[in-house]
């Protein structure tokens, strides 16, 4: 069993069940924050906080998804960094993925358990049976969050046992590994030309579904070549988002 | 007149702490055996046990819920006119936020996260100002 994360004990607190109604905005109001929606230069958002109040103001000129993103990324802060004064960027979750600082991540990750929280998030996603950018899109609507974050969510919860990368037209930018996948298990920094985020990447054509491909597009071990696994590659921005599935047992092994 | 004794909260919490006590001092076989004839299966018991938790549990939650949605509601229909603040020079009220961060007295009850305070804009250091004088840090209209 998971031990329930400080942002799964609020939305308990407040009897929060059904994915819409992780309101933000109350949810702070519930905490003595205050939200405002205000124009800011040059960051997504600010917190400012005395004794037990405190006021977020959030950029008024970005998606609602972004906001929500960032009221519960200063959530985090408040949660975990009360009564220090420090330099807070707001970035997209997945941005700076692997070198964020580390009140960053942990406000990341306060705002990944608010948004989507295990206790709400895992029964519906395990209702899939198959996962691939399509379930994911699904889930991002259901839960009112970015694909990305979303899919990042989805791997981190374990629910199947996948891999999420993002590369670049120079090389591998991040990727994110649910536990079950063990280590050895590293992808490519180059795009092999056989994969199909090759084709996502640099044809500007996304899959529809995932499809079955060596392993060892995707891996530099020489194991690789005995195994299949599942890619489901599609373009995000000027960048290539793959979602890995691996589902051969002995892959898994530890 | 209801004495505080009484009030309909302590008649509930002595009920409930002379349960606690009778459970104490019941061994674990009677327990046992006690659950075996109300229910026949302990597993039963036990998730019975645990909805019913469960469900006082989101009960007291969605109570709290909807009155943190009526204070919010109240907050948000409330137009309380901001106090205007006496700095209008951005020196000035770069000097004050600077000192009331560095202030040893308050550090520790203020949080801020924003940019680093050098890369500032000007608009946002006044809205930063503006924001601690709401909160109370920064007495109204007074520098």
């Amino acid at each position: 069993m998971t031990r329930q994360t400080p942002s799964e004990t609020l939305l308990m607190e407040l009897g929060i069940t059904e994915p819409n109604e992780i309101d933000v905005d109350l949810i702070a109001h519930y905490v003595g924050v205050k939200v405002k929606y205000d124009e800011l230069h040059g960051c997504e958002a600010r917190l400012v906080g005395y004794h037990d109040r405190a006021v977020v103001t959030i950029r008024k000129r970005t998606t609602p998804t972004r906001q929500r993103f960032s009221v519960a990324h200063e959530l985090g802060h408040w949660h975990h960094h009360r009564g220090r004064s420090f330099e807070c960027r707001v970035e997209d979750i997945e941005e700076k993925y692997n070198t964020k600082p580390e009140e960053e991540r942990v406000a990341d990750q306060y705002a990944a358990n608010l948004l989507m929280p295990n206790y709400i998030f895992l029964p519906i996603a395990k209702e899939y049976s198959v996962h691939s950018f399509n379930s994911i899109n699904e889930l991002a609507n259901a839960f009112n969050t970015s694909p990305i974050a979303t899919a990042i969510r989805l791997v981190d919860s374990n629910t199947i046992p996948s891999i999420l990368i993002c590369h670049g037209k120079n090389g591998r930018k991040w990727f994110k590994r649910s536990t079950d996948i063990p280590r050895r298990w590293f992808p490519k920094y180059e795009l092999d030309v056989d994969s199909f985020a090759f084709e996502a990447l640099y044809g500007n054509k996304d899959q529809a579904r995932p499809q079955k491909i060596g392993a060892d597009a995707w891996f530099d071990r020489r194991e690789a070549e005995r195994y299949d696994i599942f890619e489901h590659s599609i373009q995000s921005g000027n960048d290539s988002l793959t979602l890995l599935i691996l589902e051969n047992e002995d892959m898994l092994e530890g | 007149m209801t004495s505080k004794m009484n009030s309909p909260r302590k008649k509930l919490d002595r009920l409930a702490d002379k349960l606690i006590d009778d459970l104490y001092e019941t061994s674990d076989e009677e327990i046992m055996s006690e659950a075996k004839e109300d229910y026949a299966d302990l597993n039963t018991a036990v998730s019975d046990v645990k909805n019913i938790w469960q469900f006082a549990q989101q009960a007291i939650g969605k109570r709290r819920l909807q009155t943190t949605k009526d204070s919010f509601k109240k907050e948000r229909e409330s137009t309380r006119k901001e106090a205007p603040s006496k700095v209008t020079d951005i020196n000035e009220a770069r000097l004050l936020l600077r000192n009331l961060i560095n202030k040893t007295d308050i550090t520790e009850k203020i949080t801020l996260a924003a940019r680093n305070l050098d890369d500032l804009s000007d608009q946002d250091v006044f809205n930063i100002l503006k924001d601690l004088q709401e909160l109370g840090a920064i007495p109204n209209g007074d520098s």
